[in-house]
């Protein structure tokens, strides 16, 4: 009755100038209903077949199309082999602005926020094996979009490495802030800044930041690092399982700048520490693998009654193997001991390109 | 063994210390910076600014507290950075990224007053009329970090909003009174 009436009103071509943007309303109104669960089926077909050692899988898929946002949600990735999962991430958000796309530019800023990484047994040669997969598909020609900034936010790194340790006692890395910029490099713009922060074993604040080069063979990055109030007797818990001994107090500030170039890392840390006191146990040092605790063991029946607080400078390299340079340490030490001060800080002396050199006076601000 | 004396002898002779600090210069936690004895010119933020906007020339400064007037060294830094731009390309774009005598205006209800937004355009105005000096057919683009990203540039994400939006996060240093200036390349 209704549909009588309503063809006996409204003339066909009247009709017609309504049903058709209705349709095609109704048409994107059901393409933006179904559009996110066959992505989503679509992603986890791929990501379970992307890699010969992982996989992953996605939860949910999220479209924000005006506003030019496209969130992944629940993502969580598995080592193949072991079926174990070692990355949980709350959501990945790439923002593609409409404006860049009317520039003619294709530009997207990423956000992953709340991933919770774990580093499992079996994960290094997984992400060996993957990479090594990945080598055929070098030569691909490079991506048409444009990464300006990958944010990840509100993140966590954890071991599950010493069976012992509870959940939270093995996370190691907390409240994870880091940045990286001009993530596609270009011949033009070589260049990608990165920044990170993060508070180790919820105690002392480590800030790094840097830059890498990431078109070429060999990696090549400079990276200048600072760990502030660092509680040493945080570090117990994994002693415990390794070295015998523990610290009883001690606090740790650690400055340092290292750089890859030329397949050989160099740089120097300077450490200070404050107020050590270390516990060694009656046990024996099995000789090589516990040299470092020797040294800590010995540092601590030296300074055991002293509140001072020690530093020194150790410039080092590593190609394989790590090789601090005793020789100038000695010669920095025994300066700074009795001669001059060692400067808190790093010394802007380590770069892509140049010589480390050590710093002068009248490079001072 | 001998390696473990050798260390030992080192962190036992830097023990001997009585005073082994100096004051360089200390970033609070909360900044991206890391302390040093050599600042980093321009900085990780500056760099990661302008990378984001698909440039490496960047300079910053800052502005002597309520004033607007760029100083002989800065105009220094600046035409430097305009010479090494012109000999690396055409300059599309010029981006002026300037502070009041106050932080960015974090928070919902937070605003800063008319006078530092004045202020910040008076800034702002000086840089431009120094560019134009260098180059009268530069294109600037001005973005005062006195005002928050408006509505429609959040939703729209202009490069305004961008800027705004890097700079604006929980860590970002203190940067009263700074100005970035980036040459964008075509």
């Amino acid at each position: 009755m209704t549909d009588q009436v309503f063809r006996k009103t409204i003339p066909y071509h009247q009709r017609k100038k309504i049903f058709i943007p209705l349709g095609i309303i109704l048409f994107l109104i059901l393409l933006r209903i179904m559009l996110p669960p066959l992505i989503r089926v679509g992603l986890n077909t791929y990501l379970n077949e992307f890699s010969p050692s992982l996989k992953a899988h996605v939860a949910d898929v999220d479209l924000a199309i005006l506003r030019g946002t496209y969130s992944l949600k629940g993502i969580t990735a598995q080592i193949k082999e072991k079926n174990k999962e070692f990355l949980e991430i709350q959501y990945v958000t790439a923002r593609i602005p409409w404006s860049d796309l009317f520039r003619g530019e294709l530009v997207t800023e990423v956000l992953i926020n709340g991933m919770d990484f774990n580093y499992t047994e079996g994960l290094i040669p997984a992400i060996q094996k993957h990479l090594d997969s990945m080598e055929k598909d070098k030569d691909k020609e490079p991506s048409p979009i444009r990464v300006a900034k990958v944010d990840l936010k509100n993140s966590t790194v954890r071991t599950d490495l010493f069976p012992s340790l509870s959940r939270e006692d093995g996370t190691v890395l907390t409240d994870i802030e880091a940045r990286a910029t001009n993530v596609t490099p270009t011949e033009k713009l070589p260049r990608t800044p990165f920044s990170f922060q993060a508070k180790l074993l919820k105690s002392g604040a480590i800030k790094t930041e840097g830059e890498a080069l990431l078109g070429g063979e060999k990696p090549v990055w400079t990276l200048d690092s600072e760990m502030r109030n660092f509680d040493l007797t945080s570090l117990n818990k994994f002693l415990k399982q390794k070295v015998p001994l523990t610290f009883t107090k001690g606090m740790l500030d650690l400055y340092a700048e290292a750089k890859s170039e030329g397949g050989l890392i160099s740089g120097y840390v300077k450490p200070f520490i404050k107020g050590l006191d270390v516990i060694k146990s009656k046990e024996e040092f099995s000789g090589a693998r516990h040299w470092l605790a020797e040294v800590i063991s010995a540092l601590g029946n030296v300074v055991m009654k002293s509140e001072d607080t020690m530093a020194t400078r150790v410039p080092f390299t590593f190609d394989k193997t790590l090789n601090p340079d005793s020789g100038k340490s000695i010669t920095e030490a025994i300066g700074h001991g009795f001669f001059q001060e060692l400067d808190r800080g790093i010394e802007n002396s380590v770069g892509l390109g140049k010589e480390e050199t050590k710093q002068s006076q009248e490079d001072k601000p | 063994m001998k390696a473990i004396i050798v260390l030992s002898l080192i962190l036992a002779t830097s023990c001997s210390s009585k005073k082994p600090e100096k004051r360089p210069i200390i970033y609070p936690q909360e900044s991206q910076e890391v302390s040093t004895t050599k600042p980093k010119d321009p900085s990780i933020t500056a760099r990661q600014v302008a990378a984001e906007q698909g440039s490496h020339l960047v300079t910053e400064f800052k502005f002597p507290k309520g004033k607007a007037e760029i100083s002989g060294k800065n105009k220094k830094k600046i035409r430097e950075l305009f010479r090494k731009a012109k000999r690396e390309g055409r300059v599309d774009e010029v981006q002026l990224i300037t502070w009041a005598d106050h932080e960015y205006p974090g928070g919902k209800k937070h605003e800063l007053t008319s006078d530092q937004k004045r202020l910040v355009e008076k800034r702002n105005e000086a840089l431009e009329r120094y560019l134009q000096q260098l180059d009268r057919e530069v294109e600037v683009t001005k973005v005062s970090m006195a005002e928050k990203a408006g509505a429609l540039d959040r939703f729209t994400a202009s490069d305004e909003a961008k800027v705004k939006n890097t700079l604006q996060t929980k860590d970002a240093p203190s940067r009263a009174s700074q100005s970035m200036v980036i040459f964008i390349l075509k």
